[in-house]
């Protein structure tokens, strides 16, 4: 007679603020009703392939690392998630925003137009703008009515001055600033969550 | 295959809603379960000592860290042992007060004193566990509380792991027990010598739900031994805050002195330093606190087919997506750290961590329990 196998993983949980918010307000505001799963800390080059002891090793790295505790902050947690793709996928969706960085002048205003593949574009995106006042993030073409909105709640300040909005194209205005600053926008594909991160410059009000 | 992020939550099988669990745990500051020694702290008790002693795990003067641990406190019907108005315009009668605050707190509107057993007491001694030891409540039947006197140490408990059904009450208060003396040994978990003193008073009260603990003096002292105290020589003759101001015993603790004259001046006499006195030199008070926790539970079932790419950017070439392990393009293995409970409207409203990264592939599938507590 053997032992049985304890294959269930227990874990606790952590409410974020957002969940505390909710929670808050009553337990009919709080309802939990999916779940996705993330890998933020870990870094696959450490997936080592030449380890002298054989393929059974191969991982051995990653799964010998400690984990961090929860942030409660859902800005910060569950940044990089799992995706089902099908079996011999060779590229994983990646968007694409034909610029590495935004530079905005004083008065200054662009669209930011991210692409993925047509097909994995159809939940539109959400667009995370780190710092409300250093640019205005509005929605320049707003998704159909009735998508959910993924991550975050629309128009609202998750973390600090965090700006988030929904939709397939955002305009990015600058704001009147004495000295220029910088802060970094987050595009995350709504159905593959695929994420896209880029730098935010704008310029000060030139002086007369 | 549907590409996908989020997994819906089959309500029916996947959730355990409101399990509640209650959860015990040592009493004292770092969830420790006995407190063996006990320091006060001056500046407490020249702001209300004549209403209370605040004890302290560690010394306040010296030690940053120190918490108050519990408040001992007497209370006299008649203002025993308070100067009156009549000896001082400004007394505030801290026994009287005392008395008739935990009077309205724990008894009944039409009973004016306190009874244990069947006798009433003018003046009690109580015991008020701090509010951040106390969280839920204090554990009937697993406290244990040693007091020391010219009669040796004797320790008290209550009777609720006795014959919980006939001893118990409960009262607007919540539940109460007798004190007694015993132990928290013997095959139910303690053991009852007795819940009177020899003149057939009861020991006192317990009141879990609240973290307090009313004793009756005319109980508790004869059968552990305080010292008579009269006026000139009694609590309120020094600043009872170190345990040796008495000259005359400076291990046994004194009783109660319901004078309110020392030397023709009026002076609170800070009788609960006879207790709290008594406490430490019984060097034990044993306690657990108890919570329920009402916790829902989350199945998350990881099948083979999902969740076997990820976004992590160490993954794949972030231009153009290849992956960038050729041994992942056929056999990917990917390593979860973060699980993340979302509502309808995909916000993420938990998340819980792994103790360590969990590999997953297409030949893996992982059941994970998460619990959510409120």
């Amino acid at each position: 007679m053997g032992y049985l196998n304890k294959s269930t993983i227990t874990v606790d949980a952590v409410l974020t603020k957002k969940g505390r918010e909710l929670l808050s307000k009553g337990r009919s505001e709080f309802e939990i009703t999916q779940f996705a799963v993330a890998d933020d800390e870990v870094d696959y080059t450490l997936y080592t392939t030449s380890h002298p002891l054989g393929s059974a090793y191969y991982g051995s790295i990653i799964e010998g690392m400690p984990v961090l505790e929860a942030s409660s902050d859902e800005t910060q947690a569950m940044r990089y998630k799992l995706v089902s793709l099908d079996r011999g996928t060779k590229e994983i969706p990646v968007i694409s925003l034909g610029v590495s960085a935004y530079s905005l002048n004083y008065n200054d205003s662009v669209v930011v137009s991210p692409t993925t593949t047509a097909e994995l574009a159809t939940a539109g995106y959400t667009a995370i703008l780190y710092d409300g006042n250093v640019a205005t993030l509005t929605t320049n073409q707003p998704l159909a009515a009735g998508t959910t909105v993924p991550f975050f709640q629309v128009n609202q300040a998750v973390s600090a001055n965090a700006v988030v909005v929904q939709g397939f194209s955002f305009n990015l205005t600058s704001k009147e600033l004495t000295v220029s600053r910088t802060t970094q926008l987050t595009i995350v594909n709504n159905l593959t969550g695929a994420t896209k991160t880029v730098t935010v410059s704008v310029a000060a009000k030139p002086t007369v | 295959m549907a590409i996908r992020t989020f997994v819906p939550f089959n309500l029916d099988e996947d959730v355990v809603p409101a399990n509640q669990t209650t959860v015990t745990t040592g009493l004292w500051s770092g969830d420790t379960g006995s407190l063996t020694t006990l320091f006060t702290s001056t500046t407490q008790i020249s702001a209300s000592g004549e209403y209370y002693f605040d004890a302290y795990d560690k010394n306040p003067a010296t030690d940053t860290t120190a918490e108050v641990q519990f408040a001992v406190a007497y209370g006299h019907i008649s203002g025993g042992g308070s100067p009156t108005l009549a000896q001082d315009d400004l007394a505030v009668l801290a026994t009287k007060a005392t008395y008739l605050q935990y009077k309205n707190i724990l008894l009944d509107p039409s009973d004016d004193l306190f009874t244990f057993g069947n006798t009433n007491a003018d003046h009690v001694y109580v015991i008020n566990v701090q509010r951040a030891r106390l969280r839920e409540q204090l554990d009937p039947g697993n406290w244990l509380l040693t007091l020391s006197g010219s009669q040796g140490k004797f320790t008290f408990i209550d009777d609720s792991g006795q014959t919980l059904s006939a001893k118990s009450k409960t009262s607007k208060s919540g539940r109460v027990f007798n004190v007694a003396s015993g132990s928290l040994t013997g095959p139910s978990g303690s053991t009852v010598l007795t819940s009177q003193s020899a003149a057939g008073k009861g020991f006192g009260l317990v009141y879990p739900d609240l973290g307090i603990i009313v004793l009756n003096p005319d109980a508790i002292i004869p059968t552990v031994g305080f010292e008579s105290a009269s006026a000139g020589f009694g609590c309120g003759n020094a600043g009872a805050e170190d345990f040796t101001y008495s000259t005359v015993n400076t291990v046994i603790p004194f009783a109660p002195f319901t004078g309110s004259l020392v030397a023709a001046t009026p002076r609170e006499q800070r009788n609960h330093d006879g207790l709290l006195r008594s406490i430490k030199l019984g060097g034990d008070f044993q306690a657990r606190s108890a919570e329920t926790i009402s916790s829902t539970h989350y199945f998350v079932r990881l099948r083979n087919k999902d969740f076997n790419y990820t976004n992590n950017p160490t993954f794949y070439n972030n231009t153009n997506g290849q992956i960038l392990n050729d041994d992942f393009v056929q056999d990917p293995r990917v390593y979860a750290t973060s699980i993340g409970l979302y509502n309808s409207k995909n916000e993420l409203l938990a998340v819980a961590k792994m103790s360590r990264p969990l590999e997953k592939s297409f030949d893996k599938e992982a059941l994970i329990r998460v619990r959510l507590d409120f």
